[in-house]
């Protein structure tokens, strides 16, 4: 053989890692050229240092400590991966559970809709045992005919002088004469409601009556009445009845004025 | 595949693999241990998970040394000189072999380094030359040459004396 083995070569050839056929060569050549031969052999001692030298530095290594430490990484490593878990969860609630409320607070949401309709009325049904349930306010009744409101006087010298301010147009003014000796004033329904009622000598007055009735008493022994509605004379006592200037209705015991017409 | 077993089987390989390359024996177990960590869930022969561990080994190494040369740089720490040997008592004599051998390992190119480590490892030419990205006929050659230059660098390093070494 006329070409000698290159290093390459024969480091594959010591390592072992020459393929058969390649290996097979090169032996038959080292067999018959005592150059290449010394050189696998130079090669050999070369190698077998470099082995020894990089062994002088190493220590044993501590397995068991090392897998000790690494079975203590993997459960720490699954109980982060575990806590990770855990708080995506968290988070995934947190965030449904807001945006569940927010959604309830836009009115005719699909959400507030079947809180309304579901969940509330259930809860109602649902109380525990032993619960104590809030106290219920009973149906509100009809409420009665609330005894009018009014004022009386005694006619001052024999007169007597009804005035209504600021009275609603939709109020209705019944004036009738009595046997007593006292005139007076009576607020009925929602005349009464906001109506103020001021007395002085021979004067009656009611501020800011509401559409209802306000009825009036003039009494028969009485020598002189009137009765003003937001600044008119609308009933007078002539003698022993009654009279409308304006002109009035008269259903039953006396004249009847509708303010507003 | 049994994990523990193949722990137990493969980590002293591993770590003797990283304690040359590194020189540090903590680094050598952590890199170790992290490259197991990453094994995890991997269902793979052991001859396959062998290389992959020493590829991933190799690479976190990689980065760890690409930190921490640029903060020599920044340091400007003086090169590495040769240990003064012996030392009195054995812990500091191996700690001045551990660091003759990474001085002289160091002068290499960290390709060759890497072959040179991985072949005393056992591996083949073809897992070697996956590892370090050369031609598989090429491996042969940079092995002789980085075995060539390693033990030069040993001599030329003042350690000579091997007998008070060892």
């Amino acid at each position: 053989m006329n070409r000698h083995l290159g290093e390459g070569t024969l480091q594959a050839l010591l390592d072992g890692a020459l393929p058969a056929e390649e290996r097979t060569a090169a032996e038959a050549h080292l067999a018959a050229c005592g150059e290449c031969a010394a050189a696998a052999r130079e090669l050999r001692a070369l190698n077998e240092r470099a082995a020894s030298l990089l062994a002088r530095g190493d220590l044993p290594a501590p397995v068991a400590q090392a897998q000790m430490s690494l079975r203590a990484r993997r459960a720490r490593q699954q109980s982060h991966w575990g806590d990770a878990r855990r708080a995506l969860l968290r988070a995934a609630v947190l965030v449904l559970g807001l945006a569940g409320v927010a959604a309830a607070a836009v009115p005719g949401s699909p959400v507030r809709a079947w809180l309304e309709e579901a969940v509330l009325p259930a809860r109602k049904e649902t109380l525990p045992p032993g619960a104590r349930r809030a106290p219920v306010p009973p149906p509100r009744q009809a409420a009665p005919p609330s005894a009018p409101t009014g004022i009386s006087i005694r006619p001052d010298g024999g007169a007597v002088r009804v005035v209504l301010t600021r009275a609603s147009p939709r109020v209705v003014v019944t004036a009738r004469l009595v046997d007593g000796d006292r005139a007076g004033v009576l607020a009925r329904g929602q005349a009464k409601a906001g109506a103020r009622f001021r007395t002085a000598p021979g004067r009656m007055e009611v501020v800011d009556a509401g559409a209802g009735e306000i009825e009036v008493e003039i009494p028969r022994a009485a020598r002189s009445a009137t009765v003003v509605v937001n600044g008119r004379v609308r009933v007078v006592k002539d003698g022993d009845s009654l009279r409308c200037p304006g002109g009035c209705q008269h259903p039953g015991g006396g004249p009847a004025v509708r303010v507003g017409g | 595949m049994d994990y523990d077993a193949l722990f137990r089987r493969l980590y002293p390989s591993l770590f003797r693999y990283l304690h040359r390359l590194t020189g540090e024996a903590d680094a050598a177990d952590d890199i170790a241990q992290e490259s197991f960590v990453r094994l995890l869930g991997r269902d793979m022969p052991e001859d396959e998970a062998r290389l992959w561990l020493f590829t991933v080994a190799t690479n976190l190494f990689r980065d760890g040394a690409r930190t921490r040369k640029r903060r020599e740089r920044l340091l400007a720490v003086r090169p590495w000189a040769p240990t003064a040997l012996p030392r009195p008592d054995e812990a500091a004599e191996r700690a001045a072999t551990v660091k003759a051998v990474r001085g002289a390992l160091d002068t290499l190119a960290e390709r060759d380094r890497q072959m040179l480590l991985m072949r005393e490892e056992g591996f083949r030419y073809d897992e070697i030359a996956k590892v370090a990205g050369v031609a598989p006929g090429s491996v042969g050659t940079l092995l002789a040459r980085a075995a060539r230059r390693f033990v030069a660098a040993w001599d030329n390093g003042g350690n000579d004396g091997e007998q008070a070494l060892g």
